[in-house]
C-alpha cells in the first residue's frame, strides 16, 4: 500500500504545482496586508467614536450642572462635574484611556470640552506607539426667555453653591 | 461522442500536483475570507454599541424618573441596533442603568434595587449595553459590551426643596 502511494507520488510532476503555490501564497500575503488595514481603521474609527461620544457626554452634563441663573456657567461647578464624568468614563471602556480638558469663552456662556482617548494600536508591538484621537464638543447657554421668565434672587445664590461630592456607599472608583 | 473521446485524452496525473496545492491552498484562503469578514463584523458591532449606548443614554438622562428613562433608552437602543448592523438580533440586546455616584446627598432610592442614589440632577447614572453576536455563518461567538456614564439632568429638585 505504501509502496504504491509512494510511486504515485513519484510520478506527480511537483514542479507543475509552484506556481498554484507562488499564487495562493500572494494571495494570502494580499489578504493579510487587507486584514491589517482593516484592523487599524476599526480601531481608528472605534477610538474616534468613543472620543466623541465622551466628549458629548462631558459636556452636556457639565453644562447642564454648571447653567447659572444669569445664563453663563459656574466655573468651579463645571470643573467639579467634568472631572467627576471624566474620571468615570476613563473606566467605561477597557484598554483605552481618556483625557478631558475644558475651556470656556470669554463672556463665559460657552464651554468646550476637548477629549483625547488613547487606545491600544494593534501594532504597537511591532511600532511602539498607541493611536491617540481627540475630539471636542462645544455648548452655549443661551437666554431663551427673556423678559418672560426672571430667576429669583434667592434661588440664583443657592445655584452658585457648590454641593459636596458624596462617594456613595458602592462607588467602585475612588472619588477625590 | 466526440466529447468523451476528449475526456479519456486528459492526462489526470499531471494536474495531480496542481489539486494537490489547491487542496492545500483553499482552506488558508478560506481562513484569511473569514477572519476579514469577521474583522469588518467586529468592527461595525463594536462602533454601532458604543454609538448606540450613547444614543440610549442621552434619552435617558433627560426623563425625570428611572422607570421613564430606562424605557426610553430601551427604545432608542431598539432603533439604533435595528438600522445599523448585521450579527446581531436588537430583541436579544439589553439595557442596564445604574446610578453609581452623584454629587447630591443619597437619602432616598428611587428603586429599591438600585444603589440607593436619588434618580436626580447632578447624579450619574452608568448605561450598559450588551449583546450576544453571531457571525456569518451563525455560530454565536460571544458576548459584546459598551458602558457609559452620563450625568442625570431631570428633576433638578434640589433647587426647588
Amino acid at each position: 500500500m505504501n509502496r504504491k502511494i509512494k510511486e504515485r507520488c513519484q510520478c506527480i510532476q511537483w514542479n507543475r504545482g509552484i506556481v498554484s503555490i507562488m499564487s495562493t501564497l500572494i494571495i494570502v500575503l494580499f489578504m493579510f496586508s487587507l486584514l491589517a488595514l482593516l484592523l487599524f481603521y476599526n480601531n481608528m474609527h472605534l477610538t474616534s467614536i468613543l472620543s466623541m461620544t465622551r466628549a458629548d457626554a462631558i459636556a452636556d452634563g457639565t453644562a447642564v450642572y454648571a447653567q447659572s441663573y444669569d445664563y453663563a456657567y459656574n466655573k468651579p461647578q463645571a470643573e467639579q462635574m467634568a472631572s467627576l464624568l471624566t474620571m468615570y468614563n476613563k473606566n467605561s471602556s477597557p484598554g483605552e484611556s481618556l483625557q478631558a480638558t475644558m475651556t470656556f469663552g470669554i463672556a463665559g456662556d460657552t464651554l468646550t470640552v476637548h477629549c483625547w482617548t488613547t487606545s491600544p494600536n494593534a501594532f504597537q508591538k511591532v511600532s511602539g506607539e498607541s493611536l491617540t484621537i481627540g475630539a471636542s464638543s462645544t455648548v452655549r447657554s443661551k437666554n431663551i426667555w427673556g423678559d418672560i421668565f426672571v430667576v429669583p434672587g434667592e434661588i440664583g445664590d443657592a445655584n452658585h453653591e457648590i454641593p459636596n461630592i458624596e462617594p456613595p456607599p458602592n462607588a467602585d472608583i475612588e472619588l477625590p | 461522442m466526440e466529447r468523451k473521446l476528449k475526456q479519456r485524452k486528459i492526462n489526470w496525473k499531471r494536474g495531480a500536483s496542481e489539486l494537490l496545492s489547491l487542496a492545500i491552498a483553499l482552506p488558508i484562503i478560506l481562513m484569511m475570507i473569514f477572519a476579514i469578514v469577521n474583522v469588518i463584523q467586529v468592527g461595525l458591532v463594536r462602533q454601532s454599541l458604543e454609538y448606540t449606548a450613547y444614543l440610549a443614554g442621552r434619552s435617558a438622562v433627560v426623563c425625570d424618573t428611572y422607570d421613564r428613562g430606562l424605557n426610553s433608552a430601551e427604545n432608542a437602543m431598539r432603533l439604533s441596533l435595528s438600522n445599523s448592523t448585521f450579527g446581531i438580533d436588537p430583541d436579544d440586546a439589553t439595557i442596564r442603568i445604574k446610578l453609581v455616584a452623584g454629587t447630591t446627598a443619597a437619602t432616598g432610592a428611587t428603586r429599591p434595587d438600585e444603589s440607593g442614589i436619588r434618580w436626580e440632577k447632578g447624579a450619574l447614572a452608568e448605561i450598559t449595553i450588551s449583546t450576544p453576536q453571531y457571525n456569518f455563518m451563525g455560530i454565536d461567538i460571544g458576548e459584546m459590551k459598551a458602558t457609559i456614564y452620563m450625568m442625570v439632568e431631570r428633576p433638578a429638585k434640589q433647587y426647588y426643596s
